[in-house]
C-alpha cells in the first residue's frame, strides 16, 4: 500500500464572532469539524457539499491561508501546521489551488505572461529567459496558444481564462492541486473541455487532486473517491462508483436525488424539506436530523460516528443502510 | 398584423374549425386533445369562446431582435427570435452565457437600457394584444402585472435597505383590493410561497434571510399582480440544488393553481428536462431549435443542441474517461460571420452553412430547427 501523498487528522476550524463592549467573543461558527481524510498519490479525492458545509474553508486549511484550530495537515510525511513562515512556503510549492472565478482570481491589470510567470518569480529559481520559457511551455500545456502571454484576462472567454488558472497552478511543478470549484462557472460545453484537461493533466504529470465541486456527476467523472460533507463533517467517504450507485447516508441519497437528470424524465422528487440550519448553534446529535427522513428519536441525542459500514465505505449514519 | 382571433359569431367558429383540426391544434398533448374534444363537441357560443381562448397562445414573440452598442458599434444580441406560450405550459430556453436568452428576457419586459441598447423590431402579443407598439406608460400597466419576472441573484434584486413588507407593498399599492389591508394581503403571499413565519419576514431585512427564502420573497413580489405570464432568469442557478429542487416545485405548484404562462431560462438541461414542457435553444442570438422536451431530448436535431446533451451524458456514463465535447468556443460578439451561428464548431458544416444563416422552419410535430444539416441520429 503506498503512502498517502495528504492525510488529514482532525482538522477543525472556528472562526469566533465579536462583539459588544469590549468585542469579545460571543459564539463560535464551527466550519470544519474534526475532519480525517487520506489522499493517495495520482488520485482524486472528490469533496461535494452545500455551500456553507465547510469544503472550501477545508481547502484553505490545508495550505494554511486559514489557519486551522485543531488537528494535523500531513503533506508527504510532514506536518505542516507544526512549520515555520519560511518552510511553510517550501511546502506550498507541492501544493497549489484552482479558484472558482477565473476573472475573479488573475489579476486584470497583469498581463497573462506576468500572471503565470508571478510563482516561478516568487520562488526564485529561474532567471528571466528561463521563466519565459517556462511559460511557453505551460501555456501550451494547457491548450492556450504562446501568443496568449501578452494579452489580458479581459481578452479571453470563461473556458481558456480557467486554463490560464491550470497553467499558473502547475508552474511550480505541483503535486497536489487543491481545486476550488474549478468548473461551476463555466458553460456546459466548456466545462467538458476542462474537465478533460485536468484529466489528462493528472495522467501526464502524475498529480493529485482534492476536487471540491457541488456538482456530483463532475465530481463522479473526476474523483476516484468522494467524500460528502454536510456543516463542517464528512457524513460519507468512499469509492466514487458505490459511493453514487448506493449511497448510505440520507443527506447523500437527498443529495443525488436533488440533481436534475435529462434522463429521469419529467417530474420533480419530494424534495428535501427545511435548509441548512445555522452553523453557530447546530442542531444537537446529528446535525442532519431536522432534515432526515429516516430520523428517529435517538439521533436528536447522539451523533453518529463515521464507521466503515462496508469495505472501505463509511458513513456517519447507522439506519441508512437498514 | 395577425391578431388573435377572436370569435365573434357562430359561422366564425365553423370556418375556422378545420384549420384548427388540421393546423396547429393537431397534437398529441392529453389535455390539449381533451380540450379539442370539449371544443367540438360544446355547443354553446360562450363554451367554444373560452376553450378557444386557452388553445391559443398567450405569449407570442414574433421575430425579436435586439441591438446593444458595443464601442460605437451597434451589435445585434438577440436576431429574430419567435416563439410562443400557451396558459399553464412552459417554455424554456436554454443556452450558454453570451447567447442572448437574458437579453430576450428582458426585451419581453422592455427593460433594455436606453440608450445602450435598443430593440429592432419584432413583435410581442399578449392575449393577443400587441405590446411593442404601445406607449412607456401604457407599458407600465403592463409589466409587473401581465408580465412577471423573477431574476437570477435575489441579493442583488431586493432593495437591501427595505423590509421585505415594505418591498411587497410597493407592488401591492399598484393593486389595490377593496377590504383587504397590504399586510393581509403580504402575509398570504407569504404564506403562499412557504415562508415559514411570515408575520416576523415582514419586518425582516433581506440580508436576514438565506438565498432560497430571498428567492421565495421575489417569487411573492412577482405573484402579487396576478400575472398572466411568469419570466424566470435563471431563478435557481444562485442556489443549492436541495433548495434549487424546493424553488422549482414551488414554481410548478403555483403556475399549476394560477395557470401561469412560464418562461424559464436556464444554462441547466436538467432543469428543461425536469419542469418545461417545450424547449427552446438559442446560440449566438439566435433561435436555431424547437421543440417539445421530450422529444427534444430523444432526437435532439441540431448539432448544437445534440452536442449539449451528448457532453452532459458522457459525463454520468460509467467508465467513460473522456468527456464528449463540443471544439472550440462561442465567438466573441461581431465575430460570427454571415453564415449559421454555429457553423465554426460544427462537424457537420459544410459551404452553404458559411455562406447564410439557415432561417427557423417549421416542421411536423411542433418542431423548428434552422440548420441545412440535421443530425439523423437520435442520441
Amino acid at each position: 500500500m503506498t503512502a498517502p501523498i495528504l492525510t488529514l487528522k482532525g482538522l477543525s476550524k472556528s472562526f469566533p464572532l465579536k462583539g459588544g463592549l469590549f468585542n469579545r467573543v460571543k459564539n463560535w461558527v464551527h466550519a470544519v469539524q474534526e475532519v480525517d481524510l487520506e489522499l493517495l498519490p495520482g488520485q482524486t479525492l472528490g469533496l461535494v457539499g452545500e455551500s456553507g458545509s465547510g469544503k472550501s474553508t477545508l481547502a484553505r486549511l490545508i495550505l494554511r491561508l486559514i489557519e486551522p484550530s485543531a488537528g494535523q495537515v500531513i503533506f508527504r510525511g510532514k506536518d505542516l501546521t507544526q512549520l515555520g513562515h519560511r518552510q511553510m512556503i517550501e511546502q506550498r510549492r507541492g501544493i497549489q489551488m484552482i479558484f472558482q472565478d477565473p476573472l475573479d482570481s488573475l489579476n486584470a491589470r497583469w498581463s497573462i505572461g506576468q500572471i503565470i510567470a508571478e510563482p516561478l518569480e516568487i520562488q526564485g529559481q529561474l532567471n528571466r529567459q528561463e521563466r519565459e520559457a517556462e511559460v511557453a511551455r505551460l501555456l501550451e500545456l494547457v491548450g492556450l496558444s504562446v501568443q496568449a502571454k501578452d494579452r489580458f484576462p479581459h481578452e479571453f472567454s470563461g473556458g481558456q481564462r480557467q486554463r490560464v488558472g491550470v497553467a499558473r497552478a502547475l508552474a511550480l511543478k505541483p503535486q497536489l492541486i487543491l481545486a476550488d470549484e474549478p468548473v461551476s462557472a463555466l458553460d456546459v460545453s466548456i466545462q467538458a473541455q476542462i474537465l478533460n484537461l485536468l484529466k489528462d493533466l493528472q495522467e501526464e504529470l502524475g498529480l493529485s487532486y482534492l476536487f471540491i465541486a457541488h456538482d456530483i456527476h463532475v465530481i463522479r467523472f473526476i474523483a476516484q473517491r468522494i467524500a460528502v460533507m454536510y456543516m463542517g463533517r464528512i457524513v460519507e467517504l468512499g469509492d466514487a462508483q458505490e459511493l453514487s450507485n448506493h449511497p448510505l447516508h440520507p443527506y447523500t441519497r437527498a443529495l443525488w436525488a436533488a440533481v436534475p437528470s435529462i434522463d429521469a424524465g419529467p417530474g420533480l422528487c419530494a424534495p428535501l424539506q427545511g435548509e441548512v440550519p445555522s452553523l453557530i448553534n447546530p442542531p444537537q446529535g446529528c446535525a442532519f436530523h431536522p432534515r432526515c427522513p429516516i430520523a428517529r428519536p435517538d439521533c436528536s441525542v447522539v451523533r453518529p460516528k463515521l464507521t466503515e459500514i462496508q469495505p472501505g465505505h463509511w458513513a456517519a449514519c447507522p439506519y441508512g443502510s437498514l | 398584423m395577425q391578431q388573435q382571433f377572436i370569435p365573434s359569431s357562430e359561422e366564425d367558429f365553423d370556418s375556422r374549425e378545420q384549420s384548427l383540426i388540421k393546423g396547429r391544434f393537431d397534437q398529441s398533448f392529453e389535455c390539449w386533445e381533451l380540450l379539442q374534444t370539449d371544443f367540438l363537441l360544446s355547443s354553446t357560443f360562450a363554451a367554444r369562446t373560452y376553450i378557444f381562448l386557452r388553445l391559443s397562445p398567450l405569449l407570442q414573440v414574433k421575430n425579436l431582435s435586439t441591438s446593444f452598442e458595443v464601442e460605437g458599434h451597434w451589435q445585434q444580441v438577440v436576431r429574430g427570435v419567435s416563439f410562443s406560450v400557451q396558459a399553464g405550459q412552459t417554455l424554456g430556453i436554454i443556452g450558454e452565457s453570451g447567447c442572448g436568452k437574458s437579453v430576450t428576457s428582458l426585451s419581453l419586459m422592455r427593460l433594455i437600457p436606453h440608450p445602450w441598447g435598443r430593440i429592432d423590431e419584432g413583435e410581442v402579443f399578449l392575449a393577443g394584444k400587441e405590446l411593442m407598439g404601445l406607449s412607456a406608460e401604457a407599458f407600465r400597466q403592463i409589466r409587473g402585472r401581465d408580465l412577471a419576472m423573477i431574476f437570477q441573484d435575489p441579493m442583488t434584486s431586493l432593495n437591501p435597505v427595505m423590509t421585505i413588507g415594505q418591498q411587497l407593498e410597493e407592488v401591492l399599492v399598484r393593486r389595490p383590493k377593496p377590504g383587504r389591508s397590504f399586510i393581509e394581503r403580504a402575509l398570504d403571499l407569504l404564506r403562499e410561497v412557504g415562508i415559514p413565519d411570515p408575520t416576523a419576514r415582514l419586518k425582516a431585512y433581506p440580508h436576514e434571510l438565506s438565498g432560497g427564502m430571498k428567492q421565495r420573497v421575489m417569487i411573492a413580489m412577482a405573484l402579487a399582480a396576478e400575472p398572466k405570464v411568469l419570466i424566470a432568469d435563471e431563478p435557481t442557478t444562485a442556489l443549492d440544488v436541495t433548495i434549487q429542487a424546493q424553488i422549482l416545485a414551488l414554481l410548478k405548484d403555483l403556475q399549476k393553481r394560477h395557470q401561469m404562462a412560464l418562461v424559464l431560462i436556464t444554462h441547466d438541461l436538467g432543469v428543461v428536462a425536469q419542469v418545461c414542457d417545450e424547449v427552446a435553444v438559442m446560440y449566438g442570438g439566435r433561435l436555431v431549435e424547437r421543440a417539445r422536451a421530450a422529444q427534444f431530448f430523444t432526437e435532439p436535431k441540431h448539432p448544437y443542441s445534440f452536442g449539449l446533451i451528448r457532453s452532459i451524458l458522457s459525463l454520468t456514463e460509467p467508465g467513460r474517461s473522456r468527456l464528449f465535447t463540443i471544439a472550440g468556443t462561442v465567438p466573441q460578439l461581431g465575430q460570427f460571420g454571415a453564415g449559421c451561428v454555429f457553423a465554426g464548431r460544427c462537424d457537420c458544416a459544410q459551404a452553404e452553412c458559411l455562406k447564410e444563416h439557415p432561417s427557423l422552419v417549421e416542421g411536423p410535430d411542433q418542431r423548428a430547427l434552422a440548420c441545412y444539416h440535421p443530425v439523423e441520429e437520435s442520441r
